[in-house]
């Protein structure tokens, strides 16, 4: 499953023979976790990433939060040839499976405890965009900005 | 254009109403509620609600079944929207980021009208009104007209070749439109390349998920002795609301285009209990704490019947 998902990532699986993957990273965490562990090798493998300077220190961290995944793969790496293999259906794919990761992680994540903030006078905005974005019908989903935790 | 010509031409459109009968007019609301669903087009429309305006490019393709779209809002800040079936991804771009959210299906415009219409049957009567052009598009104009005042009135138009929703709008009891959306161009598309879909990704960004809510199906102790008529509870679940400790709970009622929220959380220490109502263009809020819950009802429809929903509410023992 890994393998795949990771010639998935990479371009070289066709998206049509990949449903499974997605129906599979819906209903495990692990494919989720693997899917975040690739997305981050193929990130520092696209050399684009090593120009840009303040990039360099993002990967790094993200590195170093997995070290057991990444070590072994760094090997790999140095065999493969770099080269880039532009591929049109790439990010829809990280979509899909960003989607499924996103299921994938209320399955594993029971929310905890959310920090207190005092709320705003303009509570009910909050409800209002709560209904539009969860009601069946609704044609407002592109009026709203999703206000954000902390910004 | 001589007056008899006028009266000869007002006559053959009275015998034109007359001949559509109303079934063939739920017969055309039929099509036009799948025709968004299984044609393949591209287009831009607007979206109309108080002083907000939107236009957003829309890309639809039905592969086999399967149903892929893109929404890209042009306006405000950078927001795209996927829906592959009934899975929803939004990606909004921020300052410094990219928040994704996930959401359920939702009947998004032109596929407004459920597919299943026969609640629709028991609270609306159709009237056609007549024929109009949108986006270069020839359209059949249908009015919903409520049976009651629990709802808005809706006036739709439907591309008369293709049934595809051209345009449609929601007018309160005056007949004041409050929410309108339509194409100013739409075409059809030959092609079933799936190359569009995909957001336009900034690598330099971090990509975070947004994830206040938890999706979780739930049940409790609430009861709601009287809905009001036409109204069906069609969904309840649970949101995290940054800066509340405690999750609220959202229920969802539809009368199969009308849709209202009903949210219930406990009235905890620190928290100021709101009550009253207001009014947004066409959304209506009325705010109620009953046994030390905050209630707030949410809804696009008239102010008695988010008010009716909120005096409703009890909790069993």
């Amino acid at each position: 499953m890994k393998q795949q998902l990771s010639a998935l990532i990479d371009g070289e699986a066709d998206i049509e023979r990949c449903e499974h993957i997605f129906l599979a990273a819906k209903s495990t965490g692990e494919v989720a976790q693997a899917w975040q562990e690739y997305h981050v090798i193929r990130d520092v493998m696209r050399e684009e990433y090593w120009v840009q300077p303040d990039m360099t220190s993002r990967i790094m961290a993200e590195l170093s939060d997995e070290p057991v995944v990444l070590a072994p793969r760094a090997a790999a790496q140095s065999v493969v040839p770099i080269k880039s293999r532009p591929n049109k259906y790439v990010w829809s794919i990280a979509a899909s499976v960003a989607a499924a990761f996103f299921v994938g992680m209320f399955v594993l994540n029971q929310p905890s405890t959310v920090d207190s903030v005092q709320i705003a006078d303009s509570e009910t905005d909050q409800y209002v965009m709560a209904h539009h974005n969860y009601s069946p019908n609704s044609a407002t989903y592109y009026i709203h900005n999703v206000t954000y935790a902390g910004e | 254009m001589s007056v008899q010509f006028v009266i000869r031409a007002l006559f053959a459109l009275v015998l034109c109403q007359q001949a559509v009968a109303d079934e063939d007019l739920w017969v055309t609301m039929q099509k036009t509620a799948s025709a968004a669903r299984e044609l393949n087009y591209q287009g831009l429309f607007i979206y109309h609600n108080g002083a907000i305006i939107r236009s957003v490019q829309i890309t639809h393709i039905n592969e086999a079944g399967r149903e892929f779209t893109r929404n890209v809002v042009l306006d405000g800040r950078p927001r795209e929207v996927f829906s592959e079936g009934d899975d929803i991804v939004i990606f909004n771009a921020k300052n410094d980021k990219v928040v994704i959210e996930k959401r359920r299906g939702q009947n998004l415009f032109p596929a407004m009208l459920p597919t299943q219409l026969q609640p629709l049957k028991q609270n609306y009567k159709l009237k056609f009104v007549g024929q109009e052009r949108i986006a270069g598009r020839l359209a059949q104009v249908i009015d919903m007209i409520p049976n009651d005042n629990l709802r808005y009135q809706y006036r739709v138009w439907s591309d008369s070749e293709y049934g595809l929703l051209l345009k449609m709008s929601m007018l309160d009891v005056q007949g004041h439109t409050l929410e309108q959306i339509g194409f100013n161009q739409v075409s059809m598309l030959q092609t079933k390349d799936l190359d569009w879909f995909q957001p336009k990704i900034d690598a330099s960004k971090p990509y975070v998920m947004d994830d206040t809510t938890d999706l979780t199906h739930v049940e409790n102790n609430l009861v709601i002795a009287n809905l009001p008529a036409g109204y069906k509870k069609v969904d309840q679940i649970r949101l995290r609301v940054p800066g509340r400790t405690v999750p609220v709970q959202q229920l969802i009622f539809s009368d199969g285009l009308a849709s209202v929220s009903l949210f219930v959380e406990p009235v905890i220490k620190g928290m100021q209990p709101r009550i009253g109502k207001k009014t947004m263009g066409s959304t209506n809020v009325y705010a109620h704490v009953l046994n030390g819950y905050q209630l707030v009802v949410v809804g696009e429809v008239p102010a008695q019947t988010v008010e009716q929903i909120a005096q409703q509410v009890t909790f069993k023992k």
